[in-house]
């Protein structure tokens, strides 16, 4: 038996917290991108199976026309310059653009029911994104969305494994 | 001895808000320099000397200001180990944002299992309330900034005592927001006959803190029915809301609550200002971490 001897992936896991108004993406199969907290805001996983890349992107509000000087700084803040940053980081790590999937949770309601939800900024933020996606062309595998709770999301860039927790209870898909 | 009333559920039997706040064994401790700095910082004749005086009095408060005042934050070049001289470079208003931050740390910044909220998640939550409230009245011009700090700050102190003497009951309380349509107001008034926001009301009076205070606490769910305060109340309502969609509403069911559109008008604020908003107090919470670590 030669060669070098075979260390455990687990050794190299890199974790990546991606907060309010930020995104990440990477091509190293060994990282892990979190997310908390995704109330109104909007978790948007892209993901390249074959070039084992992944991204995700924690936005806050649908439009950056709200605040274009803030957009510039960071774009990450709205889904439509933030859609444009997550995009563009998928590419730089080799991804396909036909090859991209997505997978969307949070836009939480910000009340009991819609009626009350005076801003309605989680139902306008689910559907800015889907929007962009659509003129994308970038099919949206999953979703969770909507409800009064607020969700967490771990994302294995290996196996394209989303894990979601909300309110104690988890559940796992995967985006393949 | 407690004079116990019925609910409408049969569960157990509940005792009034007094009672309730009678028992001191399960109460938060008391802030007691909070509200009396307040005072003195709403008073106009009121001195430099008084005020640094008062937070000298106790000494691990006293010590926690010179620590933070000489922080990164406030860009301290040099290092000062005088009360009175970290009072005047930093300025009594964040001394008492200092002072109300480290005392609502102690208050709300443990974990409770019957709220499932994690250590810090209330503080924090609270926190990004006082700072939303913090930034309406400046935007409105209205000249209370400290006052609507510490509405903002110590708004769910009902949550906690309600956590405390009741642990189980709140499983009801979600299931009854399960069943249906039911704000979390709603559904303790129908499990404890009141809901949190009366009960830390109750308790702010009993800390002697002002109706300024405590009525925009206790009608933070239903601002257009305070007696007093509509403006402070429906900011609270709407800080709440800002919190929340910046990330920061913990806890189960944290969003089950009903706005009040007529909150928008009684607070004088435009919805496109309270957009930009979410972005000024999610900027400010970022900021804030220089001071105090949050995680």
């Amino acid at each position: 038996m030669g060669g070098s001897p075979q260390l455990p992936g687990q050794l190299f896991r890199q974790t990546i917290t991606v907060g309010v108004g930020d995104v990440a993406a990477s091509n190293n199969p060994n990282t892990i991108l979190n997310t908390y907290a995704l109330g109104s805001c909007i978790g948007l996983i892209l993901y390249d199976s074959k070039a084992i890349t992944g991204g995700l992107l924690h936005l806050m509000l649908p439009e950056s026309s709200i605040n274009p000087e803030k957009a510039k700084k960071q774009p990450a803040m709205f889904a439509d310059t933030g859609f444009v940053e997550l995009f563009r980081l998928m590419q730089t790590f080799k991804a396909t653009p036909a090859n991209i999937k997505a997978f969307i949770a949070g836009g939480a309601c910000m009340s009991i029911t819609q009626k009350t939800d005076i801003f309605q900024i989680g139902l306008r933020n689910i559907q800015k994104i889907k929007m962009i996606l659509k003129s994308a062309n970038i099919p949206i595998i999953e979703e969770s969305v909507g409800g009064t709770n607020n969700r967490t999301l771990h994302f294995n860039v290996q196996t394209g494994t989303i894990d979601i927790k909300m309110c104690g209870n988890q559940t796992s898909l995967q985006i393949r | 001895m407690m004079s116990p009333s019925s609910t409408p559920t049969g569960l157990t039997t509940i005792p009034t808000i007094a009672e309730l706040l009678s028992n001191v064994d399960k109460l938060p401790p008391s802030p007691q320099v909070l509200p009396q700095l307040l005072e003195l910082l709403n008073d106009d004749n009121s001195s430099f000397d008084e005020i640094v005086q008062l937070v000298s009095v106790d000494l691990s408060l006293a010590s926690q200001v010179l620590r933070l005042s000489n922080s990164a934050y406030y860009g301290a070049a040099t290092k000062t180990y005088d009360l009175a001289d970290a009072v005047q470079r930093i300025g009594l208003r964040e001394v008492y944002r200092i002072i109300a931050m480290v005392c609502g740390k102690d208050l709300l910044g443990g974990a409770s299992g019957a709220l499932e909220m994690n250590s810090g998640d209330l503080w924090k939550f609270s926190l990004a309330c006082a700072l939303a409230m913090e930034s309406m009245v400046e935007l409105v011009g209205l000249n209370c900034a400290s006052t609507a700090y510490t509405i903002g700050l110590l708004h769910a102190l009902g949550k906690i005592v309600l956590s405390l003497h009741f642990p189980e009951h709140y499983k009801k309380v979600f299931d009854l927001i399960d069943q249906g349509e039911t704000s979390i107001s709603k559904a303790e008034r129908a499990i404890f006959t009141f809901d949190n926001a009366e009960v830390a009301g109750a308790l702010l009076k009993k800390w002697d803190f002002k109706d300024v205070v405590a009525i925009p606490i206790t009608y933070q769910y239903k601002p257009t029915k305070a007696p007093d305060y509509q403006d402070l109340s429906s900011m609270l309502h709407l800080s709440t809301w800002i919190a929340s969609n910046i990330g920061f509403s913990c806890g189960r069911h944290a969003w089950a609550i009903e706005m009040e559109p007529e909150a928008i008008g009684m607070a004088h604020i435009k919805e496109e200002l309270l957009h930009g908003l979410l972005i000024t107090v999610s900027e400010k919470m970022d900021h804030l971490k220089m001071l105090m670590p949050m995680d």
